[in-house]
């Protein structure tokens, strides 16, 4: 019979006071290890997205907007800017890559984007040898009111190759919202799942949406009883939402950010700047506070731990002295006491990692949904192993105060009569 | 020629502070007192004469100011703490009237936890000796019974289980039979009697059952072996 035994079994022999002290443990620990690896893979995918372009350029307004709408699909474009400002960016020898997107429809609340099939040639930032887009089934769209799709646009909706739909309009699913009937699109590509924000994008030619909306704007006219030309939109009278811009080289960034804001009437933002800024002044503090949280709930855990163990020493004092009379010696009565905190520590950190990992994995598909970015609910990293080691270090810690007082206490008193 | 066996108990002069009674400081005094290998000896008296004080005095738990004690030719007072914890663990068993059995382990377990602390045995041979020993004290089906779910007479055949599981020289039995009714006192006592006579293990036993201690081949009185003095006479 081992002290390892001897120590498990004292601590099933209080069960729920062990259940209960294990509670505190594991929600922390379980506290702990959503937050860090929540930060840790959204950052990383926050900004692995946002690396992938120097510069996004639209109408004026808040930058932070503009990298929203136009890399993550998330808030809503801060306006339009001339096409002639896209073809102006496209001949600039600083520039690597321009690709334009026009926003203004959804399809059950997955925006349809239109673009240029350059979009698709990019190569992976992260991994130049490998191209950003990959797709699953079918091919890149070739010809108007041809569509790629996600992979979850397609889980989702259940689009597969061949199928037809019509987008609504506005970026946003509203009630009443007018259907384009006349422009269905088929969808021709549907991509491979990335963990990304283009999993939940509709892509088509810029040439559909521009046709699309020529064509509400030959029914506004008509309504404001303007006579129609029946002319074809020229070049002057054509928008994109956003360009989406790679320089040559990165350092070029703030100098274009300060030419175009002064030069033109459009608006430069850099993303992995609005990204940082993004999360040292929103999340990063949100999720200070959460880890302030678990750390006290770290502190009322060894408190608690430290409370328990000396009731149970206190409780057991008999015992710890008939252990002394058979033979036991006060250091080995000091690591049982101390293997009981490091039991009920390591039960607690293991049940809360579970739990915590577990309540990612759980909330991986929300959050990819929602954010558009994926998470690796199961991975761990040297911060959160440090973070555990604290709590586990806390937890024997806690188990000294009572090991301490077991190992001086003279056996001869809590003897009844030896 | 046989070399003779060592005394199991061997106490000279043994003087102890006890704490203070009104204002005057009582102390304890001992001037002799020897226990032979194998014997067995009853120690009788009234509650409060010293009897439970000498047995913590033999067992090591408290220690002497003055004079010594020699318990199978090792002097306790110069074994460090945990020398004398594992001397006490090889060289002695011990019965509670009250049985101080671990509530939270099974009665084999109670034994091999034992035999773990006397440090007497190999691991591997733990288990087995503890089966066979509750099967010796007529246990075997309650093997991994909790104390809890045990009769206070089986409680006490665990006790006893434990205490010569490491084949003690000294068994220091307080009060066995204090909590079991007569008819399991006498099957609990001659129990004693038998492991320690197998064992050949000597036995020091306390109790108020005078009709007990009169079947032990000795009895001693502990008004005739005890003194409680006034502290002036105690050494500092």
């Amino acid at each position: 019979m081992s002290l390892w035994r001897m120590a498990w079994r004292y601590l099933w022999g209080r069960a729920l006071v062990t259940v209960l002290t294990l509670t505190g443990i594991v929600l922390s620990a379980a506290l702990i290890c959503s937050v860090l690896t929540l930060r840790r893979e959204s950052e990383a995918g926050f900004l692995r997205e946002s690396g992938q372009y120097d510069l996004v350029v639209g109408a004026k307004g808040s930058p932070m907007q503009l990298v929203l709408s136009s890399v993550y699909h998330l808030d809503l474009p801060t306006g339009n800017i001339p096409y002639d400002r896209f073809r102006a960016l496209l001949a600039d020898p600083r520039i690597e890559n321009a690709i334009p997107l026009g926003l203004g429809d959804n399809y059950r609340g997955y925006r349809i984007v239109g673009t240029d099939t350059n979009l698709f040639q990019l190569a992976d930032r992260l991994d130049p040898q490998n191209q950003i887009f990959h797709l699953q089934a079918g091919r890149f769209f070739q010809s108007n009111f041809e569509a790629v799709v996600g992979a979850q646009v397609a889980r989702q909706t259940g689009l597969k190759l061949g199928d037809t739909f019509i987008g609504t309009h506005g970026l946003v699913v509203t009630p009443g919202s007018s259907e384009h009937k006349a422009f269905p699109y088929k969808v021709v590509g549907v991509l491979a799942p990335g963990n990304g924000v283009n999993d939940r994008a509709i892509f088509v030619t810029l040439t559909s949406v521009w046709r699309i909306h020529s064509q509400e704007t030959e029914i506004h006219r008509k309504l404001a009883g303007i006579v129609s030309t029946n002319a074809a939109p020229t070049a002057s009278d054509l928008e994109v939402t956003a360009v989406l811009v790679r320089l040559k080289s990165v350092g070029l960034r703030l100098w274009m950010v300060q030419e175009i804001q002064k030069r033109t009437e459009s608006m430069a933002a850099v993303p992995v700047n609005e990204m940082l800024r993004l999360y040292q002044q929103v999340l990063a503090p949100m999720q200070s506070v959460l880890l302030a949280v678990a750390a006290l709930v770290v502190l009322v855990s060894a408190l608690s731990i430290t409370a328990t163990l000396y009731q149970s020493a206190e409780r057991r004092r008999r015992d710890l002295a008939v252990l002394r009379a058979l033979g036991a010696h006060p250091r080995e009565i000091f690591a049982l006491v101390v293997m009981e905190a490091f039991l009920l520590t390591l039960l607690g950190l293991s049940a809360g990692w579970l739990i915590g990992h577990g309540a990612l994995a759980a909330a991986e598909p929300y959050l990819r949904d929602t954010l558009g970015v994926g998470v690796s609910p199961w991975s761990m990293d040297r911060i959160e192993a440090v973070a555990l080691g604290v709590v586990a270090l806390g937890g024997l810690l806690a188990g000294l105060v009572p090991a301490v007082l077991a190992y001086r206490r003279e056996p001869v008193s809590d003897l009844i009569a030896i | 020629m046989n070399t003779p066996l060592p005394a199991a108990v061997d106490i000279r002069d043994c003087r102890l502070r006890l704490g203070t009674a009104g204002t005057e400081v009582v102390a304890f005094q001992l001037d002799a007192l020897r226990i032979e290998a194998g014997e067995q000896v009853a120690l009788t008296g009234p509650s409060g004469c010293g009897k439970s004080t000498l047995l913590n005095l033999i067992a090591g738990l408290r220690r002497p100011d003055t004079g010594s004690i020699v318990v199978q030719d090792t002097e306790l007072d110069r074994l460090s703490t945990s020398s004398l914890d594992t001397f006490r663990g090889r060289t002695m068993g011990f019965v509670f009237q009250t049985f101080n059995l671990l509530e939270s382990f099974s009665a084999i377990e109670n034994v091999m936890v034992g035999m773990r602390f006397g440090r007497v045995q190999q691991h591997g041979e733990w288990h087995t000796r503890a089966a066979s020993l509750l099967e010796r004290v007529g246990l075997q089906r309650h093997l991994h019974a909790r104390p809890g779910r045990l009769s206070v007479g089986e409680r006490q055949r665990v006790a006893i289980a434990r205490a010569i599981g490491n084949r003690p020289a000294l068994l220091l039995a307080d009060e066995p039979t204090g909590a079991l009714d007569p008819a399991t006192a006498g099957i609990v006592f001659q129990l004693i009697r038998e492991v320690c006579r197998e064992g050949r293990c000597a036995l020091l036993l306390v109790t108020h059952d005078l009709d007990l201690a009169s079947q032990l081949p000795r009895q001693v009185d502990c008004r005739g072996l005890i003194r409680h003095l006034p502290t002036k006479e105690v050494s500092p």
